[in-house]
Order: structure tokens, then sequence, then C-alpha cells
């Protein structure tokens, strides 16, 4: 049993260490520090061990300056991006049961919209209606539980040794840029589908949109006892005569 | 006066101490720490030393090993690699030239010293 001071110092430059050391090198440290605390105690006395030793924030800044380039080294990590694939996974499996309803709301008529609706091309929809009760609702579809985890994994198994931040950003940028354009895209089949505008597509659903829009069926038809999904999904490929949810879409494109 | 040897000067040196202490044969933390202070770089703080092994480590140039130890908590000892031995003669051989290009210089800024005043 070490004597608690220089438990106190090990576990103060530990403390240092967090965050940017990985775990069972921060475990490995610990043990050296206390084997070589505890033999310089057991030679010179404790206070002597301690004044010996140093100061402990200069000692975790030794073991940063080290630790740093390796600690952040590129290099294939499946590990890593497999655990952050599972945990999206688990956000996505929320965000499907997740519901925020409306809380009695009433919408504006001056607006002429009860609702808003973002789509992500085959991966998901999120939306909101208070004719509904819904302020915030999502919809995974089947594709988009496989589609998302698997970018995280392949962004993340893999890391650069270093990484520019501009890179970043622009990487990050054009993400975003290749989400809204899928976006924007989809809205215009959505609308010549439903009949509800004229568009490049002529206002009507052709073979390929109709294929397109069959794939967004959500991972859960007939989610809720209202039919809710299903309605969602009809909305799309029907237009406003096929339920509820197909009336508020078509008001929403308007 | 005392001379002091200044920290970073003592710390761009640490490795090669360390190598040349470790060429001598196995040794855990504590044990180096006494022997650098035992050499005579007695400013240096044994917490300096176990992050300079680690990194040695983890350049590959000593590896280590766990050792159960009566009087505690198990002690890493540390060995030189091969690498590391090529890594203490290449380094030795710049120190000696480094070393001797000072020495030059500063005779010569003694005489000059000696000679102005």
């Amino acid at each position: 049993m070490i004597h608690p001071r220089l438990e106190w110092l090990v576990r103060s430059v530990d403390r240092r260490l967090r965050g940017a050391v990985a775990r069972p090198e921060r475990r490995r440290i610990r043990q050296e520090l206390r084997a070589s605390l505890a033999d310089a105690a057991e030679d010179f006395g404790v206070a002597r061990a301690v004044e010996q030793f140093g100061d402990p924030q200069d000692v975790a800044g030794d073991y940063l300056a080290g630790a740093q380039p390796e600690g952040r080294a590129g290099g294939f990590r499946p590990a890593q991006a497999l655990a952050a694939a599972a945990v999206t996974l688990l956000v996505l499996v929320v965000l499907q049961v997740v519901r925020i309803p409306s809380f009695g709301i009433d919408a504006d008529p001056a607006l002429g919209s009860t609702g808003w609706q973002w789509r992500i091309p085959h991966v998901a929809t999120f939306a909101g209606d208070l004719e509904e009760g819904t302020l915030f609702d999502v919809t995974v579809y089947r594709i988009g539980y496989v589609v998302v985890p698997a970018l995280v994994f392949a962004a993340l198994c893999w890391q650069p040794r270093r990484v520019r931040r501009g890179w970043v950003l622009l990487g990050a940028a054009a993400a975003v840029g290749v989400v809204v354009a899928l976006t924007d895209e989809r809205k215009q089949i959505y609308s010549s589908a439903n009949g509800q505008h004229g568009s490049a597509a002529g206002g009507l659903a052709t073979p390929e949109t109709n294929s397109d829009l069959s794939d967004n069926r959500p991972a859960y038809p007939g989610r809720r006892a209202d039919g809710h999904q299903g309605g969602f999904q009809r909305g799309g490929v029907g237009g406003p005569a096929q339920g509820r949810h197909g009336r508020r879409h078509a008001r929403l494109d308007r | 006066l005392e001379s002091r040897p200044d920290s970073q000067l003592l710390k761009g040196v640490l490795p090669l101490v360390l190598l040349g202490l470790l060429s001598e044969g196995e040794s855990y933390g504590y044990e180096v720490a006494l022997r650098v202070r035992a050499a005579g770089l007695s400013e240096v703080p044994h917490g300096t030393i176990y992050p300079a092994l680690s990194r040695l480590e983890r350049q590959g140039w000593v590896e280590s090993r766990l050792v159960p130890s009566r009087s505690g908590p198990a002690r890493k000892y540390y060995r030189l690699t091969e690498a590391g031995r090529r890594s203490l003669r290449e380094r030795e051989e710049a120190w000696r030239e480094l070393a001797l290009i000072v020495d030059r210089l500063l005779a010569g800024a003694g005489h000059r010293g000696v000679a102005s005043s």
C-alpha cells in the first residue's frame, strides 16, 4: 500500500494526462510512478521522495510532450470506429423513437402552414406538424441504419497522421453541401410526383422517381397506431388523396 | 557561486545520458534516477526521468518488462534494444563533435576575454 501523499502525487500527474494519453498507457504510467515513489520513500522517507520527484505539473507536461504525437498518430483504428458506429446506430434508434409533441400549440393561420419537414433522401425525414400534434419527429429509413453508421465507421477507421484544420473545414462544408443538394433534388422529385406543382419532371412521377421514392419507405411501416409513418410515405408517392400526411406534404410544398 | 546546469540543457542531453546508463545493463526507473543523481546531475528531478524513459521506449530504443517487487508495486525494468545501441553510438558521436566545437569556441572566447581585460 502506497503512502496517501505519494498516491496524491501520482493522481495529480494522472489527472493532467486525461484525454491526451490512452487509458492503458496512463495505467502503466501510474504503476511506474507508484513503484518509483515507493522505492524513494523507502530510501529517503516520504517528504524527500516528494521533493525529489519534482513538480507534478512539469512531470505531466513531459509525459504529454512525448505522448501527443504518438497519441494522435494516424493509422487503422477499427475498434474506435466500430464503437463510434455503434453509438451512431443507437442515436438513430433513439431518434426514431423520440417524438416531441406540440403541447397543444396552435398554428397561426396567417402563416398558411402548420408544419415543416426536412428530408435526407434514403436516410431520414425530420418533420413536425401542429395539426398532427408534433413539433419534432424523425423517421429513419432502413437504409439509413446501414449507411450512416457505415459512413461513420469509414470516416474514423483510418486517421491521417496530421490533419490540417482547413482540410477538415473544407471536407465538412463539402459533406453539408452534398446533403443539401440531394435534399433539394428530392424535394423537386417529390413535388412533381404528387402532382402539386409544375416542375422539370412535368408533374408526373416517372418510373425513375417512383423507384427512388419507394426506397424511402420507413423502417417500421405503421409505426404508430394512427398510421403516421405510412401516411408520410403515401403522401410522397400518391399525392394528397392518400391520407392526412399526404395532404400535409402537399401543403408544405406550396 | 555554484554553477548549475540549465534545465533545458539537461533535458536535451537526458536521452543520451539514459541510453548511456542503460547500455551498462538493465535497470528500473528509480534506480536510473539515482544513478543520474550519483553521476552529478543532481538538478534533474526524478519525475523527469520516467517520461524520458517512456519516450525512449516508444521510440523503440529501450524495451521494458514488469518485475514484482517485495517493497511495493511491480517495477518496470528497462533495457537497451539494438536500435537503442545504434542510436547511442550516433548520439555519442554527435555529442563529442558538438562538445569539441563548443569547447573550441569557448576557449577562443576565453582568450579574447583575457586579452581584452
